[in-house]
């Protein structure tokens, strides 16, 4: 995969679930028409490294957790403070989508 | 493994001043939407108050923002925003409600939040989280659309997720069952914080 472009990451991203693949978590930026769900979760990747994740919640609200992000080479982590770290391979970035191995896959 | 949870819902028959209603009240409002911020349950903020939650269970049917479906409140909750939120197009199985969310299974997986129930992923995006139920399988994370059978995660072979569950995250037509080890957890809720809305 060609180098990522951190410029190309920086805005919020939803989760587009329609449109994951076996291995793969689709993201679309949030002007994206999304169809309803019961859910959604979104990540932004603010310049300067500052990260605000927004997960499902146990009532169906959004959950709102801010941390950090970083990129090394083609891996994107998110350090949510407590929360832990999450680190995905990036499949594919563009503005327009982004795709993410999942930690466990 | 299927379990019936003996509980029946009326519309209100009285208001909380005693006079006879239909249950339901209509509110005009000149928000476009709403969000998950509860602004829905204050007429201060364009929605509608509630009714008293210690005896009624109060559902708010509304245009939602960022297409979400709707969200609840457990019990031991602050009062004013007691209840269920629910949207338009995904109330009920007539009138405004479209597919693949048109068999009202949002009310029943959201009622389930206010009986008490968690989502059957136990809300981590991994194997660590429990929805607090000893009768459904561990799963990683929530299940979309319609599933083809099994999905397996956290090691819960052969069958996999019980994504047909009502506390999953799929289409109408694709949820099904409560368990019993639910059924008690919503039954200890109508039994206990929820009793004053029995009849």
């Amino acid at each position: 995969m060609a180098a990522v472009d951190p410029a190309d990451l920086e805005q919020r991203w939803v989760h587009s679930h329609e449109e994951d693949t076996p291995s793969g978590q689709v993201f679309r930026p949030a002007s994206f028409p999304f169809p309803r769900a019961r859910g959604r979760r979104s990540f932004e990747l603010k310049p300067g490294g500052r990260l605000v994740a927004r997960d499902i919640g146990p009532d169906d609200r959004g959950v709102t957790t801010e941390g950090t992000w970083e990129l090394q080479g083609d891996e994107l982590r998110l350090h949510l403070g407590a929360g832990g770290a999450r680190v995905y391979r990036i499949e594919a970035a563009s503005r327009e989508r982004l795709v993410l191995r999942a930690p466990s896959a | 493994m299927v379990a019936d949870a003996r509980l029946q819902f009326k519309l209100a028959r009285k208001d909380p001043s005693g006079k006879a209603t239909s249950g339901i009240t209509r509110t005009r409002t000149t928000e476009a939407s709403f969000s998950d911020d509860d602004s829905v349950k204050s007429s201060s903020t364009g929605g509608a108050d509630p009714w008293p939650a210690d005896t009624y269970l109060n559902i708010w049917v509304c245009t939602l923002s960022d297409g979400l479906l709707g969200y609840a409140q457990f019990p031991g909750g602050p009062r004013p925003t007691d209840g269920v939120v629910i949207l338009n197009s995904a109330f009920g199985s007539a009138g405004t409600a479209t597919a693949p969310f048109d068999l009202g299974r949002t009310a029943t997986h959201e009622v389930g939040h206010w009986l008490n129930l968690r989502h059957i992923w136990g809300d981590t995006e991994d194997c660590t989280g429990s929805d607090l139920v000893s009768d459904t399988p561990n799963a990683a994370g929530p299940n979309f659309g319609k599933p083809e059978f099994p999905r397996v995660t956290c090691g819960n072979g052969p069958n996999g997720d019980m994504f047909m569950n009502y506390m999953d995250y799929v289409d109408d037509d694709s949820m099904l069952m409560f368990t019993p080890q639910q059924v008690v957890r919503m039954r200890a809720a109508i039994d206990g914080p929820r009793q004053g809305v029995k009849s």
